[in-house]
C-alpha cells in the first residue's frame, strides 16, 4: 500500500500574529464594518461577538485554504493566540470574573444576520421581501464584494484599465436536480435499449406497467388526453435542489449543480506584452549567440482579481459581464445598496482600456454585450465563434465576414474568407500563413471615417478610394495603384447597378452590423498577441483560486448554501488570493528590477573593430636581393 | 467559461490542410492548359525540351518539390503560350512566370491562369522588385499576359499560322504580331454613340472651337469604324498595336475627362497639357517632354509652342488648358518632371490607362495621328501641315490616309477649280 502524497499546504487553522494583523488591516481598509454595522438589528442583549471579529474570522478562514464551514470559522477564532483572542473579543472575562469564550451559537447567529443583509434570494433570506428590497440586498452584496476586493489590492499598484473576464464553475453544496422519477425512467430506458425495444417515454410506459405505477400514471393507455397531461406533468416535475440559487448544467460530460463565478482579472497592456516578447526573443538570441541579454525585462503585471459576480451557472454570461464591468467602471452606488454613502470609502474606478472575453461572452446578441461595453469605453478584444467566421452576409454591397465589412472584391480571393482554421497542433508554418491571411484580409476592410457616434453608428468607406487605398479597383479609378504601390487588384468589381459601397464615399453603418468588429483583424498576429497571449491569464487565476496551495476555493470546499453566503466566502477567498498575489508580485518586481539594473550596469561590449582598410601594397624589401635591382 | 480555447475547430483543420498550393481550376485555365498542349508542338525542339526539363532552384525559391509539382503545369502553360523563341528567352520567362505565380500565391489569389498572369497582378508584383529588374521582367510579364490572352481568345499559335516553326534566332517576336486569326472579339473602344453633352462639357470642349473640333473628330470616328471596325481591341492596348489609328470624338472626350479627374492638381495639369499638346499642336513624344512653360507664348492672338523642330500652333480648343499649364510650369517642363529628368508621356499614360479597363490609352502616336487627321480633314494646306508638324515628306500621311473622311464639299469645289461661292453645284458634284 503506497502512502498518499503529502498535501502542499494542509489545513491551517493557527495563524501568526502578522497574518492576523494583515487580515485585520484588510477589513479595516475595506470599511465593511462601518458600512454594515448600522444595518444589523439593534436592541436586546448586547452582542459579545463584534462584526469586525466575525469578518476577521471569515478572512482567516479563507486564508486557511480548508473547508469553508461556519464551524471552521469558529475553530479559527478559537485557535488564535490568547492575547489576540482577548483583543478581538473571542475570549473575555465576564463581570463575575469567569473566563468566557465565543460559542458556535453566537458565530452562527451573527453570520446569519450578516448574510441576511446581503441576501436577496427568494429561496433564502429574501423570501419574504419585496422585489425592490431584494434588489437592494443584491446591490449590497455587490458593494461588499467590491469593497473587499478593492481593499485587497496593494496601494502601490494602479490598474491600466485592461481586464479579462471569465467564469469558473463553483459547485454548490447540493446535488444536481435529478428527480427520482427521472432516474427511474433512465433505468427503464436503459433496460429497454438492452432488450432492443424503443426507449421513448410513451413506449416505456405502455410496455412497463410497473414503471407507470411508480410514476403515478397507473392507468396509462386508457385515455390519450389524460396520458398527455400526465406526461407533461411528469416532465415538469423536479425535486427542488438544496441550493436553488445555483443551477444544474452539464459540464464536461458531467451533471453539476453549480454557481458561475465571473472574475474580472487585471491583464497587461499590449505594449507590455510586446516588451515581454521582445525580451524573450532576445534571451533566445543571446543563448544562441553566446552573448549577454540586452533587452530589459518589463516589470511583471500582477494577477489580481478586480471584480467578482457570482451567478447561477446558467445565467447569461454576457449580461453578468456587463454588470460587473459597469460596477468597475462607474464605481459603487451606495444609495441603491441602501447604505450610508458617507460610510463607504472611495474605491478605484477602472480607467479606459481593453476588455478580453472568450466566446462564452462574445457570442451573445450585441445589445447584451458589445454595445453596452463599448459605451462604457471598453475596447473589446474577443474570439469569434465559428458561425461568425467566413462570410455571413452583405450590407449595402459590402461583404460581412469575420464580424467586419469588406469590399465585395475580396470574393476574388476566396482563401482569405474561408472559415477553416489550422488545428491547435498544426505546424507553425501553417499558423504563420493563417496570420498572413488575416493581414491580407485586413486590406479589404472598409475604412472607418472617424469614430462611431454616441449611438454606435459608424461611417465606413470603400478601401479602394484614392486617399487611403489599400486595394486597387477600377470602379474607384485606383487600378493603377496595383503597379504603383503593389496593391492587390480587384478583378471582378460589382457590375451595374453598382451597390452603395462602390458608389458612395462612405456608408453609415448601424452598430448591430459591425458589433463583432474589432480594430484588430481577427486571426491576425496582432490579434493573437493581444488576445491569445493575454486572456489566458484569467484561466490562471481560476486555477490559482481552486488550488489548495494558494487559495480556499477547491472543489466542494464551500459548504454553505445560497448565493449570498457563497459569495461572501468566495469574496474573502479572492481577497486573500489578491493579498498573496501582491506578495508574489512585489518579490517578482524586485527580482526584475535587480535583473534590469545588472543589465544596465554591465559594461557594454565594444563594437567589433572595423575590418582593416585595404592596406597600400607593401614595398618589397629589396635589401639583400639582387634580382630586384634595376637592370 | 470552458469555451475559451481558440482555434479548436479540428474538423475544419483537415479541410484547410488540403487547400494550399493547389492550382484552382476554371474553364479559362483549362482552356489555357489545352492551348499550351497544342502550342508546345509548334515550338522549336530545343525550346520544347527546355520547357519539359525546367526545374527552378527550389531552395532559393523556398519551395518544396511537391509544391513545385503542383505549380508546374500552370507555369509551363504560361511560358508555352508566350511562345519563347529561344532557350534563353524560355529560361527568363520561366523565372518570371514562377515569380509571378509565387507572388499570386503569397497574396492568396486563386491560382488561375487568367488571374495570375493578369497585367494588374504583374504590375503589383513588379512594384515589389528592384527598379533595375522592372523593365526586363515587365517585358516578360507582358509577353506572358499576351500569350494567355491569345490562348483564351482561341487564337492559333503565331508560328502555326505563319507556317514556319523554324524562325532561327529572332529574339524579338515574343510579343507577337498576330491578331489575324482572332475569333472572339473584345469590346471595342470606339463606340458608335456620340459623347453626351455632359461629357463634352467635362472635357472642356464646349466652346465654339471645341464644338468645331468635335464635329471633325466625329467624322473621323465614323470613317475609322467603317474602314476598320476592330481598329482598337482591348487586348491590343497592352501591346501598343494600332497606335496610328486616330482617336475619335468619344475617345478625345474621355481622355480629357480623365485628365480633369486626376487625383492631384499637378497631375491634372500635366496630363491635360500632354493631351493638349498632342491633339492641339501635334507635339508629342520627346518634343512634348522638352516643352517648358516659357516656350508657350501668344503671338498675334495665336498660341504657339516653340519646340526643338520649330514652332507649332495650338488649336483654340486647347489654348486655355495649355496656357494654364504653362503658367504653372514657368521655367519648368509643362509635362512635369524634376531633378533634371523630364517626365515622358508614356509615364503619364500609366496612370491614365489603369483607371478603367475600358478607358482610352494615352498614346503619343495616336495623338499625333489625330492631330494630322483633324487638320487634313479640315483642309489645311499640305505645306502648312508639313511645316507645323516638322515633317519634310508626306510618308507619314500613309498611316492616317485610310482614316480620313471622304472628300468634303470644300475639297470638291477646289478640285473643280472654283472659288466655292456656289454651294448647290458643289453639293451635287459630291453626291454624284
Amino acid at each position: 500500500m503506497t502512502a498518499a502524497p503529502a498535501p502542499l499546504v494542509g489545513p491551517k487553522l493557527v495563524f501568526d500574529r502578522a497574518t492576523v494583523r494583515r487580515v485585520e488591516q484588510l477589513i479595516d481598509t475595506s470599511g465593511l464594518v462601518e458600512v454594515l454595522e448600522p444595518l444589523l438589528p439593534t436592541g436586546g442583549r448586547p452582542r459579545d461577538l463584534s462584526l469586525r471579529t466575525l469578518l476577521v474570522g471569515l478572512g482567516l478562514t479563507a486564508a486557511s485554504n480548508t473547508n469553508l464551514y461556519v464551524t471552521t470559522l469558529h475553530q479559527v477564532l478559537l485557535s488564535l493566540p490568547t492575547p489576540t483572542q482577548r483583543r478581538l473579543g473571542v475570549a473575555w472575562t465576564d463581570r463575575h470574573g469567569r473566563n468566557q469564550v465565543l460559542t458556535l451559537r453566537r458565530v452562527e447567529h451573527l453570520y446569519g444576520r450578516l448574510s441576511a443583509l446581503v441576501d436577496g434570494s427568494v429561496y433564502f433570506a429574501g423570501a419574504r421581501l419585496e422585489e425592490d428590497q431584494r434588489a437592494e440586498r443584491d446591490r449590497r452584496l455587490d458593494l461588499l464584494t467590491q469593497l473587499l476586493l478593492d481593499a485587497s489590492l496593494p496601494a502601490d499598484w494602479a490598474s491600466e484599465g485592461h481586464i479579462a473576464v471569465d467564469a469558473t464553475l463553483m459547485d454548490a453544496n447540493s446535488h444536481p436536480v435529478h428527480t427520482l422519477r427521472k432516474r427511474q425512467i433512465a433505468k427503464a430506458a436503459a433496460r429497454a435499449v438492452k432488450k432492443g425495444k424503443a426507449s421513448d417515454l410513451e413506449s416505456l410506459l405502455s410496455t412497463d406497467s410497473q414503471l407507470a405505477k411508480v410514476l403515478g400514471i397507473p392507468h396509462f393507455g386508457e385515455d390519450p388526453d389524460v396520458d398527455d397531461a400526465a406526461i407533461k406533468r411528469l416532465r415538469r416535475a423536479t425535486r427542488r435542489a438544496a441550493d436553488p440559487d445555483a443551477a444544474t448544467i452539464v459540464s464536461k460530460g458531467a451533471l453539476r449543480h453549480a454557481y458561475a463565478a465571473h472574475l474580472a482579472v487585471s491583464i497587461p497592456s499590449e505594449a507590455h506584452t510586446a516588451a515581454r516578447l521582445a525580451h524573450e526573443d532576445d534571451v533566445r538570441a543571446a543563448a544562441a549567440a553566446g552573448r549577454a541579454v540586452r533587452v530589459p525585462k518589463p516589470e511583471p503585471e500582477p494577477l489580481f482579481v478586480l471584480g467578482l459576480d457570482l451567478t447561477a451557472s446558467t445565467a447569461s454570461p454576457a449580461k453578468t459581464c456587463v454588470n460587473l464591468t459597469t460596477r468597475l467602471v462607474n464605481g459603487l452606488d451606495p444609495t441603491t445598496a441602501g447604505v450610508d454613502p458617507a460610510a463607504v470609502p472611495a474605491t478605484r474606478s477602472l480607467p479606459e482600456g481593453d476588455l478580453l472575453a472568450d466566446r462564452g461572452y462574445s457570442d451573445a446578441v450585441p445589445a447584451d454585450f458589445h454595445h453596452p461595453l463599448r459605451q462604457l469605453g471598453r475596447r473589446l478584444v474577443f474570439d469569434l465563434h465559428n458561425n461568425h467566421r467566413g462570410v455571413n452576409g452583405h450590407h449595402r454591397g459590402a461583404l460581412l465576414a469575420f464580424g467586419n465589412l469588406y469590399s465585395p472584391g475580396i470574393a476574388d480571393y476566396p482563401a482569405l474568407i474561408t472559415r477553416n482554421t489550422p488545428s491547435p497542433f498544426a505546424p507553425w508554418a501553417e499558423w504563420q500563413q493563417y496570420f498572413t491571411d488575416a493581414e491580407l484580409r485586413a486590406k479589404y476592410r472598409l475604412h472607418a471615417n472617424g469614430r462611431p457616434d454616441a449611438a454606435g453608428y459608424v461611417r465606413l468607406g470603400c478601401p479602394a478610394q484614392i486617399r487611403r487605398a489599400t486595394v486597387a479597383c477600377g470602379v474607384r479609378n485606383t487600378a493603377h495603384l496595383a503597379g504603383v504601390k503593389g496593391l492587390d487588384i480587384i478583378f471582378n468589381p460589382p457590375t451595374a447597378p453598382r451597390p452603395d459601397v462602390c458608389t458612395k464615399s462612405s456608408l453609415t453603418v448601424p452598430p448591430d452590423v459591425v458589433a463583432r468588429s474589432m480594430d484588430l483583424e481577427w486571426g491576425s498576429r496582432a490579434w493573437y498577441d493581444s488576445y491569445v497571449r493575454r486572456r489566458p491569464r484569467v484561466e490562471g487565476v481560476n486555477g490559482i483560486v481552486k488550488n489548495p496551495a494558494f487559495a480556499a476555493l477547491e472543489h466542494m470546499n464551500i459548504r454553505v448554501r445560497g448565493r449570498a453566503k457563497v459569495s461572501l466566502f468566495t469574496a474573502f477567498a479572492l481577497a486573500i488570493a489578491n493579498l498573496r498575489a501582491a506578495d508574489r508580485w512585489h518579490a517578482a518586481v524586485a527580482k526584475v528590477r535587480a535583473f534590469n539594473a545588472a543589465l544596465t550596469a554591465a559594461p557594454k561590449p565594444r563594437a567589433a573593430r572595423r575590418p582593416a582598410s585595404p592596406a597600400a601594397p607593401k614595398r618589397p624589401d629589396l635589401a639583400g636581393t639582387t634580382s630586384a635591382r634595376a637592370p | 467559461m470552458g469555451k475559451g480555447r481558440t482555434f479548436d475547430d479540428r474538423a475544419a483543420a483537415s479541410s484547410r490542410a488540403a487547400t494550399p498550393d493547389v492550382p484552382d481550376t476554371s474553364p479559362a485555365t483549362e482552356q489555357v492548359l489545352a492551348a499550351a498542349t497544342l502550342t508546345l508542338d509548334t515550338l522549336r525542339p530545343d525550346v520544347a525540351q527546355q520547357v519539359h526539363s525546367y526545374t527552378p532552384m527550389l531552395t532559393q525559391r523556398d519551395l518544396t518539390t511537391s509544391a513545385w509539382e503542383r505549380l508546374a503545369p500552370l507555369v509551363r502553360a504560361a511560358v508555352v503560350c508566350a511562345e519563347p523563341s529561344s532557350i534563353k528567352v524560355a529560361k527568363d520567362m520561366f523565372s518570371t512566370a514562377l515569380s509571378l505565380t509565387l507572388h499570386a500565391r503569397s497574396r492568396r489569389m486563386p491560382l488561375l491562369a487568367e488571374r495570375v498572369f493578369h497585367p494588374s497582378t504583374a504590375d503589383a508584383w513588379l512594384a515589389t522588385i528592384s527598379e533595375a529588374s522592372r523593365h526586363p521582367r515587365g517585358s516578360h510579364c507582358r509577353a506572358l499576359s499576351a500569350g494567355i490572352d491569345a490562348a483564351l481568345d482561341g487564337r492559333l499559335p503565331t508560328r502555326a499560322v505563319s507556317g514556319s516553326t523554324d524562325t532561327g534566332d529572332d529574339l524579338g517576336d515574343d510579343l507577337g504580331e498576330g491578331a489575324e486569326g482572332a475569333t472572339t472579339l473584345a469590346p471595342l473602344l470606339m463606340t458608335a454613340s456620340a459623347p453626351s453633352r455632359q461629357t463634352i462639357s467635362a472635357a472642356g470642349l464646349d466652346s465654339a472651337a471645341g464644338r468645331d473640333l468635335m464635329a471633325t473628330l466625329h467624322l473621323i470616328r465614323t470613317q475609322v469604324l467603317s474602314v476598320e471596325p476592330h481598329a482598337m481591341r482591348v487586348e491590343e492596348r497592352a501591346t501598343g498595336k494600332g497606335r496610328a489609328v486616330p482617336y475619335g470624338d468619344v475617345e478625345v472626350a474621355a481622355l480629357l475627362a480623365a485628365a480633369a479627374t486626376q487625383r492631384s492638381t499637378k497631375r491634372r495639369l500635366h496630363v491635360g497639357a500632354a493631351v493638349a499638346l498632342g491633339l492641339g499642336a501635334g507635339v508629342t513624344g520627346e518634343r512634348a517632354s522638352a516643352v517648358r512653360g516659357t516656350d508657350i507664348t501668344h503671338r498675334d492672338g495665336i498660341l504657339t509652342v516653340a519646340t526643338t523642330k520649330g514652332t507649332a500652333i495650338v488649336h483654340d480648343a486647347f489654348a486655355e488648358t495649355l496656357t494654364t499649364a504653362a503658367g504653372h510650369a514657368g521655367h519648368g517642363w509643362v509635362l512635369g518632371g524634376g531633378n533634371g529628368r523630364v517626365l515622358r508621356m508614356s509615364q503619364l499614360a500609366v496612370g491614365l490607362a489603369g483607371t478603367d479597363p475600358r478607358l482610352v490609352r494615352l498614346n503619343s502616336a495616336r495623338l499625333w495621328a489625330t492631330w494630322l487627321a483633324v487638320h487634313a480633314t479640315r483642309g489645311v494646306p499640305l505645306r502648312d501641315l508639313l511645316t507645323a508638324s516638322g515633317l519634310t515628306s508626306t510618308t507619314a500621311f500613309d498611316q492616317v490616309m485610310p482614316y480620313l473622311p471622304p472628300t468634303t464639299s470644300r475639297g470638291a469645289v477646289l478640285l473643280a477649280g472654283r472659288t466655292g461661292d456656289d454651294p448647290a453645284s458643289t453639293t451635287t458634284a459630291v453626291a454624284s
